[in-house]
């Protein structure tokens, strides 16, 4: 689904990531690991579009994208749910899901693989808080929110970043869950995570990114099995922006 | 409800109680109540975590005692003295700090001026508008930069930081205040282990006199660092206890830990390593010459 | 137009990132042009340059009329530069400062028609009466934030000129004050007879307060503005008393204001509650807006363009001139989308720290 070949990308004045190699199978989780500062905001972003690339190529479905602007790829099936949710405050739950389904054509909408209706069975705790604004909803809400308004976007490739940043414990099982039978539902799956652990929960395959290069990769089986894999391809905090 | 004995029980005659709540209640528009008759004590120079599900009340909590927010009603007293009506900024002067769930920094300004701009109103260099003297504010700064290991930093403006490093800097912001109380909202958030480790080396590194208040998530974390727990939900006390006494508590489990985290907790925390096994002069930075002059995530 | 950014903006405009760390600049700057003219040497140098030397030689290149024409567009310069101080640094736009500038202007006024022609003197009252207007107007301005002190200083401004046209007996009413004899600089100088010799007297002004503007606000005293305007809440969670900062900022812009009052007193030797109207306080928050909102020089220049365009481009077209400044101001805004380092407006929850559009957001 996703196959990204020497890619290197960053802002103006910086380059962030250098020569990635990553390839992603259709119906897969994948999850890509690092510090703060190693790239993995990057990666995401210049997957859906966000982040120009500077050199290599972005090929979605064997169609290759790296030129193609957010909105485009967003159209080609890039869902993204952005690190922090970003949530519209004054919105209620569903003004959010009618903002994020009501932009497609009459035709669209009657085939469309997810509607308010079906996100909001698959999210129940959603559903109850049908009217409250974005304000009132606690984080996990929030996040399932993101997730929800991502999935209205009908994305063969969703992208995650951090999605369980600051979410109590029992709702990152939940996030964890729901990130799981995804796949079923024939999506594809990029996780951002800083843990090691929840992506061995969640991802088939375990990215390791330092300082904007790949520092490894690992089944997640592997590193159920020994833990420490991860923990030394990233290092003692080597590589890192951030002072030891 | 477990009635768990610990020393946030006993009625705060006693004189070392830093914090305290009473029959706090914070509603919002819409009669949602964010906080319900709330009676908590923190005790001083303790580290006191503050769990429970998320809307359960706790960044609320913390808005009220740092002064973000009035209360609707109840009282809120710091070191004895009643500071319901007080306004945030003398509360902060007064020796409040405090982190964010979503940091805010002054994203013009670079992170050194972050950090000298939230320790001025806290130190007693007098003339600070004057150049010299503000440089010599900046310079006492540098050991918090340093701490929240953020040196390498410290010219960027401050909005061209990455999330997980305006978290830091926050951090930094929160220290360089000098405070009596600190008030943390999630640190540990988005973090990896050895990030979180790194935390918890800068939260033993505090003085022992600064009382520390910490809502969290991470549960390995909280055991680590914390000598009491207080779980909330919905607004109100649902169990307050050791760590240990916390994580076996039944209702706290099915509201909040789910049984993992539970599970983790009780065969002891992987993070309670030995101090030496770290080194802790957080201004080298070993291998991270990575040709790149900017990275970014 | 070149770009006119002075060094205040380094921090504020890290758009422009390669420029704005001392460290060797790249090669090139994204945008091709090479490195060493995207330096912030040659970006606040080169226009500062071309505009001492313009200032210099007008004199003698001019007529009386190009002469009281700069003259005038310096004393809205200083204007200009006191909005800067609140819209751009305090983030405190503002539609009200033509009011202190009156008060400045009849002060000099008053004074010149009861015979104190000493020109130091006028400046130092004229200033003094500027902050006291707005030591007082400040503190229920203040009280206000974004669209609501907009307003607020925006009725302050039309109730000053409203004040002004009623008192007769101190400001000569609607008519105004005509007649104000012509000052000496300072004792013992010669009177300022000519266009030219006021010419000297109001570059020379403009340059001193300007300044001492341009160094208080590089100085720690400039961060704390800056900091209250990128997010109030977090400076007042750490302690800062945010409300009398800005207090005093609205005091100090209201000074340069009636500084430059004094100054286009002395230029039209006649003052009248026009010269507080509310289409002079919209001027200059466009000429700040075009020159870059945390840039004094860039404020200047707006004041200078926007003067230009209306009372000298304008004289082919007669009536015209509001036709030509708007139009100015769109294709400024367009042509100019990095160069013009923009006002950052407060919204409730802080400002969004803005960058260009080809970065992606890591916030």
């Amino acid at each position: 689904m996703l196959n990204l070949s020497s890619l290197s990308a960053g802002y103006d004045g910086g380059t962030v990531l250098h020569g990635l190699d990553l390839e992603i199978p259709e119906g897969s989780v994948h999850a890509v690991v690092g510090h703060n500062g190693a790239g993995k905001t990057t990666l995401i972003h210049s997957v859906s579009g966000l982040v120009p690339t500077s050199s290599g190529q972005v090929v979605l479905a064997g169609a290759d994208v790296t030129r193609l602007p957010a909105h485009r790829r967003a159209r080609s099936g890039v869902g993204l749910v952005p690190q922090g949710r970003r949530v519209f405050p004054g919105l209620t739950v569903q003004e959010h899901l009618m903002l994020a389904f009501g932009r497609r054509t009459r035709r669209e909408r009657a085939t469309a693989q997810w509607t308010p209706e079906n996100v909001k069975a698959l999210l129940p705790r959603l559903a109850e808080r049908a009217g409250h604004r974005g304000r009132q909803l606690s984080g996990g809400e929030q996040q399932m929110l993101a997730i929800a308004r991502a999935l209205l976007g009908q994305p063969r490739l969703l992208l995650l970043d951090e999605p369980t940043e600051g979410l109590a414990p029992l709702i990152v099982q939940d996030i964890a869950n729901l990130i799981r039978t995804l796949p079923d539902r024939g999506l594809t799956i990029l996780v951002a995570a800083p843990r090691p652990a929840f992506a061995a929960e969640v991802a088939e395959r375990v990215t390791i990114l330092v300082a904007g290069r790949i520092a490894d990769e690992f089944s997640a089986k592997e590193l159920h099995d020994q833990p420490d894999l991860a923990a030394e391809a990233m290092g003692h905090a080597t590589g890192e922006r951030l002072a030891s | 409800m477990t009635a768990v004995s610990s020393p946030t029980t006993i009625p705060s005659t006693a004189t070392n109680t830093m914090i305290e709540v009473s029959a706090l209640t914070k509603a919002f528009s819409g009669g949602t109540l964010a906080v319900g008759g709330l009676d908590l004590t923190f005790e001083a120079g303790g580290r006191h975590a503050v769990i429970g599900p998320n809307g359960a009340g706790k960044t609320t909590l913390l808005n009220l005692i740092s002064g973000e927010l009035p209360p609707t009603s109840g009282r809120i007293r710091y070191n004895g003295r009643d500071v319901t009506r007080i306004t945030r900024a003398t509360r902060s002067r007064l020796g409040i700090a405090r982190t964010f769930q979503q940091p805010t920094v002054w994203s013009t300004l670079s992170v050194a001026d972050n950090i000298a701009l939230a320790a001025w109103p806290h130190s007693d260099v007098r003339g600070k508008w004057r150049r010299r003297r503000y440089r010599r504010l900046s310079e006492a700064c540098e050991s918090y930069l340093e701490t929240a290991g953020i040196t390498a930093l410290a010219d960027r403006p401050a909005g061209a930081l990455a999330h997980g490093e305006r978290r830091m800097l926050d951090i930094g912001m929160a220290l360089a205040a000098d405070p009596r109380v600190l008030l943390l909202d999630e640190p540990a958030a988005g973090l990896t282990d050895q990030g979180v480790e790194r935390l918890l080396e800068a939260m033993r590194a505090l003085p022992r006199e600064v009382t520390v208040v910490v809502v969290e998530h991470d549960f390995a974390f909280v055991s680590a660092i914390a000598d009491t727990v207080t779980v909330l939900q919905d607004g109100t006390l649902l169990a307050t206890g050791t760590p240990a006494e916390i994580a076996a508590d039944a209702a706290v489990r099915a509201a909040y830990l789910g049984e993992a985290a539970a599970a983790a907790s009780e065969f002891g925390s992987d993070l309670d390593v030995d101090d030496s096994d770290f080194d802790t002069d957080f201004g080298s930075v070993p291998g991270s010459d990575t040709g790149t002059a900017k990275e970014a995530v | 137009m070149s770009t006119p950014t002075s060094s205040a903006t380094s921090n504020t405009s890290p758009a422009s990132s390669p420029a704005s760390t001392d460290a060797a600049t790249p090669a090139a700057t994204a945008s091709g042009i090479p490195a060493v003219l995207a330096s912030r040497r040659v970006r606040i140098g080169v226009p500062s340059a071309a505009l001492a030397v313009l200032l210099l030689i007008a004199p003698s290149t001019f007529d009386g009329y190009g002469i009281s024409l700069l003259s005038k567009a310096l004393a809205l310069g200083v204007l200009a530069v006191s909005v800067s101080v609140l819209a751009g640094f305090a983030g405190l736009p503002t539609m009200g400062q033509a009011a202190p500038f009156l008060v400045g202007a009849y002060t000099a006024g008053v004074l010149g028609t009861h015979g104190h022609t000493i020109g130091a003197v006028q400046l130092l009252c004229g200033t003094l009466t500027g902050a006291g207007f707005a030591a007082a107007t400040g503190l229920v301005a203040v009280r206000t934030r974004g669209v609501a002190f907009l307003m607020t200083t925006l009725a302050l401004g039309e109730l000053t000129v409203t004040a002004a046209g009623e008192w007769r007996s101190l400001t000569g009413g609607t008519d105004g004050l005509y007649g104000i004899p012509p000052i000496q600089p300072l004792p013992g100088l010669a009177t300022l007879s000519s266009d030219r010799d006021v010419y000297w007297f109001v570059l020379i002004s403009t340059v001193v307060i300007v300044a001492i503007a341009w160094r208080v606000l590089r100085s720690p005293v400039g961060k704390l503005l800056l900091a209250s305007r990128d997010h109030e809440a977090r400076l007042r969670s750490a302690g800062h008393p945010v409300t009398r900062y800005q207090w005093i900022a609205y005091t100090a812009a209201g000074a340069l204001a009636g500084f430059g009052g004094v100054l286009m007193c002395t230029v039209n030797a006649y003052v009248s509650p026009d010269d507080g109207s509310f289409s002079n306080s919209a001027l200059v928050l466009l000429a700040v807006v075009l020159g870059g909102a945390t840039s004094p020089l860039g404020a200047l220049l707006g004041a200078g363009l926007i003067v230009a365009t209306r009372d000298w481009l304008a004289g082919p077209f007669p009536g015209h001139g509001p036709l030509l400044l708007g139009l100015m101001f769109i294709v400024a805004v367009y042509a100019l989308p990095e160069g013009v380092a923009g006002i950052r407006f407060r919204t409730p929850a802080g400002t969004r720290f803005r960058m260009p559009k080809r970065r992606g957001d890591p916030a």
